[in-house]
């Protein structure tokens, strides 16, 4: 324990000596700041521009006068997602999204209004939020920090001297990798506090799920900078020459997080196509004729569903219907419409959930990858979560409309229905759209197949670094 | 020539510069590929949209009775097509995001033009792979992986006092060789370039020659970033740190800076506000006498002051007068969508000067017809497919020409404009950026020590 004790203050002390460091690690911090503070007034500003929206849109709902309720039907409603508490941390894909959905009668529109306008040109290595900087730039910046730590060792000739006091190798890199991992605490540290402090004095969503959620992504960073740590002290121990430590590291990096994460995304893209608006707006018409025409009166579909309406009446006529029966039928055409679109969306989110479980057969090697997808699920903004809202907003569409429907049913009478209008105090029984924001177990169960993976690769690497090839490659080098 | 065998060779004697190379190559060949790939399904996606409008229109010429002006304002989406150049494949910006072939009717507007195309948003983030981005990301970073420590490698082996004194000019030496680190990369960038317009059957037209300039400009501006590194003589460490520290800056933190301000200057969402209160005005129009919309819309088009409105209320000719009232009446708000889309587009231009990758990737997307600015034009110009739909139909609701199977095949047709100029002009930038480098580097180059 001492050995380690003294590697570790020496490793310390080498470290804070770089002027050069020193300015990098505070630029860096002040980077971090910069990207948290202005991430958080983008969010305190979108979720009060969402909130006030959606307010406008219930009061300019329940203001209506009398209408007839098919013409509220068609009047619609806006469903917004407000941005999660910790989507500024985090923007996960955020920016390419939209977050405000119309929903009316017949049609299930999807969101729109992303801000995605030139992020294409701008955003092609994501945007500079604390996420990306702790994924993409400090690992460079571990990297400039350690790259030589072992190989100068060697160079200097110290290596020789510590291994004939009889110093064990794995007391050396376990001494030197800890300093490594007290830099990357103090360097996420104050990010993970002032994440903390926004979130519990604005009093935006604090709660045990925002506290397990933000500990979680302090552990998983840390497992982050663990396995960067890892990898650096093996290359440093395994090469000759300095420079080459530092070529074969910023080359993992590039791999790692520049180009890996795009290429597998292509090639994910290109095996399991989406298809795209106007194929799926035609699939889902298609398959809403094969079903039936409400306005053909020869329509079998439609002539069952009057057959079993009289029936559960027990009525021979639609005339004696103690209901309106255009209603019944409308109310048809929608169930029909609303089944036909969720099927039809998740065979949609199959094919990106079959995209993501190629990606998904890289974490192992790539922990880059698993741990962008962890840290977005754990902030909510993930894909899965705003195909949460999209179902979420389908569902409640769902409800709005059939209560609609039931109103048009009781309300109005077939033999007036165009001419005749439903009481205004009906608007106001209608629930208020609020997105209920997923549980922790929901954000991580895309994980529950994978998480041995970071496993595995934490016993590749350890195994690699205190096995004794590296031992004897050590020595032999020395 | 006998040195220039020789000096090829010790460049790629090192295997992680082989390994390079080879990803390079690589990424680029699949880049080129899905570049392919995705220009033809839009290409076909575009053909289908056409080909259904078509097949949806014969199909009322067909029927009997033929369909009233009002149904078919109604059900009939007219085709639309964003015309992308062949070289977008090679230069995606937005066309494999934005929506490409977006349907339009005759009702209002604003309820339709800002639907988006169904994307996969994972895809989004982990940004596309286009042989742009081997170009304008890979490339400087190759170059900086073959010349950015000829130097200081050469000073750390102990050989640069002796070659020093063998050649006149040590430092001459040094400069050769990063100059055919600089030509190697061209050469390499500029097969691919050729091996792309062979692939995808691209003309070799002005495009071509400005980006054979383009590109050669753009490695002297990378090539003089490393000659002014090596120029500080510091070692070989410091050499790559400094370089992957300038190449993160101008690709990365510049640009999300770049982004990040943008946001913040441009936060009103005049898109949103135009749905919310296009629909607000649809709507109340329903409550209002029907006489009232219609004495609106004749002003407007006051060709149609003598035809009398039907007394009913929800009849077609009302339906689509106040449908286009309320376009008109938050008309303020899509016009400022569009002229805040602008300025947003020129503020990133104005900006783009901090970064040379930036501006040369705004560069690209502009001559492919696949950057924002394209797709603005896109938009105003089903605005005006719009109209032509719209003023066709009025045609027919306002006066008393029935639909017949004369003017039904009249409907209009979208007809598509490609935007392309070819901007000499935007190399500029590039020019005073790598004069001024010039003028560091003459500089600092006397400064660097001799041994």
């Amino acid at each position: 324990m001492k050995q380690i004790r003294a590697i570790f203050i020496h490793e310390w002390q080498q470290k804070r000596r770089s002027d050069l460091l020193t300015l990098l690690f505070i630029t860096m911090q002040i980077l971090l700041f910069i990207a948290l503070l202005t991430a958080w007034g983008q969010f305190t500003h979108t979720l009060n521009q969402q909130q006030s929206a959606q307010t406008i849109v219930e009061q300019q709902w329940q203001q209506q006068p009398e209408r007839h309720p098919h013409r509220v039907a068609h009047f619609g409603h806006f469903t917004f997602r407000p941005p999660s508490s910790l989507s500024f941390f985090d923007n996960g894909v955020n920016h390419f999204v939209g977050n405000a959905i119309y929903i009316e009668a017949h049609k299930q529109n999807s969101a729109n209004f992303a801000n995605i306008q030139d992020s294409d040109v701008l955003l092609r290595f994501s945007e500079l939020s604390v996420a990306n900087i702790l994924l993409l730039c400090w690992p460079l910046l571990l990297i400039a920090l350690a790259y030589n730590s072992m190989v100068t060792e060697r160079e200097t000739g110290t290596l020789r001297q510590l291994l004939s006091m009889n110093i064990p190798l794995t007391r050396l890199l376990i001494g030197k990798g800890l300093a490594y991992f007290v830099v990357s605490i103090l360097f996420i540290f104050p990010t993970f506090i002032c994440t903390f402090g926004l979130i519990a004095f604005s009093g935006l969503g604090f709660n045990v799920d925002t506290l397990l959620r933000i500990f979680t992504l302090f552990v998983l960073y840390l497992a982050y900078c663990s396995f960067w740590i890892g990898l650096i002290l093996v290359i440093s121990s395994v090469v000759k020459y300095s420079s080459q430590a530092l070529n074969i590291l910023i080359a993992i990096w590039f791999l790692l997080t520049i180009i890996s994460p795009r290429l597998l995304a292509d090639i994910a893209g290109e095996s399991y196509p989406q298809l795209s608006r106007n194929a799926f707006n035609q699939q889902i018409k298609q398959a809403i004729n094969q079903v039936g025409d409400s306005h053909n009166p020869d329509d079998p579909h439609f002539n069952d569903f009057k057959t079993k309406v009289l029936a559960q009446y027990g009525v021979n006529h639609i005339e004696e219907l103690p209901v309106n029966y255009k209603a019944l039928v409308i109310q048809e055409g929608e169930r029909i419409s609303s089944e036909i679109y969720t099927r039809l969306y998740q065979q949609q989110v199959e094919q990106l959930r079959k995209q993501q479980s190629m990606i998904a057969s890289w974490y192992w090697i790539n922990p880059y990858l698993l741990v962008r997808d962890i840290s977005m699920a754990l902030s909510a903004t993930d894909v899965w979560h705003f195909y949460d809202f999209e179902q979420q907003t389908e569902a409640h569409r769902f409800a709005r409309i059939s209560q609609l429907n039931k109103i048009h049913a009781e309300h109005i009478e077939r033999e007036h229905d165009s001419s005749s209008k439903a009481d205004s105090t009906h608007w106001q029984d209608f629930e208020r759209f609020e997105y209920q924001v997923p549980s922790l177990s929901f954000s991580l169960a895309p994980f529950k197949q994978v998480w041995f993976m970071p496993l595995l690769c934490f016993v590749l690497i350890g195994g690699v670094l205190f096995s004794k090839i590296l031992r004897r490659r050590i020595y032999a080098l020395a | 020539m006998h040195w220039l065998k020789f000096e090829v060779k010790l460049l790629l004697s090192s295997v992680v510069t082989r390994m390079t190379l080879l990803l390079v190559i690589t990424c680029a060949l699949f880049a080129i590929k899905f570049g392919e790939n995705a220009l033809q399904q839009q290409q076909q996606a575009q053909a289908q949209s056409q080909s259904k409008f078509e097949q949806t229109l014969t199909q009322y010429q067909k029927q009997a009775p033929l369909p009233t002006a009002g149904h078919l304002g109604y059900y009939l989406f007219g085709a639309t097509q964003w015309q992308l150049s062949p070289w977008s494949a090679l230069f995606i910006g937005q066309s494999q995001t934005a929506y490409a072939d977006m349907p339009v009717r005759a009702l209002a507007l604003q309820g339709q033009i800002y639907t988006q195309e169904m994307l996969n948003p994972n895809q989004q983030k982990a940004g596309r792979l286009d042989l742009g981005f081997v170009f304008i990301y890979l490339m400087p970073l190759l170059l900086g992986a073959l010349a950015v420590t000829t130097l200081s490698d050469e000073r750390q082996a102990n050989r640069w006092r002796i070659l020093n004194s063998l050649v006149k000019a040590g430092t001459g030496l040094i400069w050769r060789r990063l100059i055919l680190c600089g030509l190697l990369v061209l050469g390499l960038s500029y097969s691919l370039l050729v091996l792309a317009v062979l692939w995808l059957n691209l003309n070799l037209n002005e495009i071509f020659w400005w980006l054979i300039c383009a590109l050669a400009l753009y490695i002297s501006f990378w090539s003089l970033v490393i000659a002014l590194i090596i120029c500080l003589g510091k070692n070989s460490v410091f050499n790559t740190f400094s370089f992957v520290s300038v190449w993160l800056t101008i690709t990365i933190l510049l640009p999300a800076s770049i982004q990040l301000y943008l946001n913040h200057q441009y936060q009103d969402h005049p898109a949103l506000a135009a749905t919310l209160e296009q629909r607000m005005i649809m709507n109340n129009g329903w409550d209002a006498p029907p006489q009232k919309a219609f004495q609106q819309f004749i002003q407007l088009y006051p060709q149609y002051q003598n035809f009398e409105l039907p007394e009913a209320s929800g009849s077609w000719p009302w339906y689509y007068a106040q449908q286009h009232l309320s376009d008109v009446q938050v008309n303020h708000q899509w016009q400022q969508y569009l002229q805040q889309s602008e300025s947003r587009f020129e503020t990133l231009k104005a900006l783009s000067w901090l970064s040379p990758s930036l501006q040369l990737q705004l560069n690209v997307n502009h001559l492919a017809g696949s950057d924002g600015e394209s797709y603005l034009h896109y938009l105003k110009s089903i605005d005006n497919y719009h109209q032509e739909i719209r003023e066709y139909l009025y045609q027919h609701l306002y006066t008393d020409n029935k639909m017949n199977q004369h003017s039904l095949p009249q409907f209009p047709r979208y007809h598509s404009q490609q935007v392309q100029s070819v901007n000499w002009s935007g190399l500029l930038k590039l020019v005073v950026l790598i004069l001024v480098l010039l003028i560091f580097f003459d500089w600092q180059r006397k400064k660097l020590p001799e041994y």
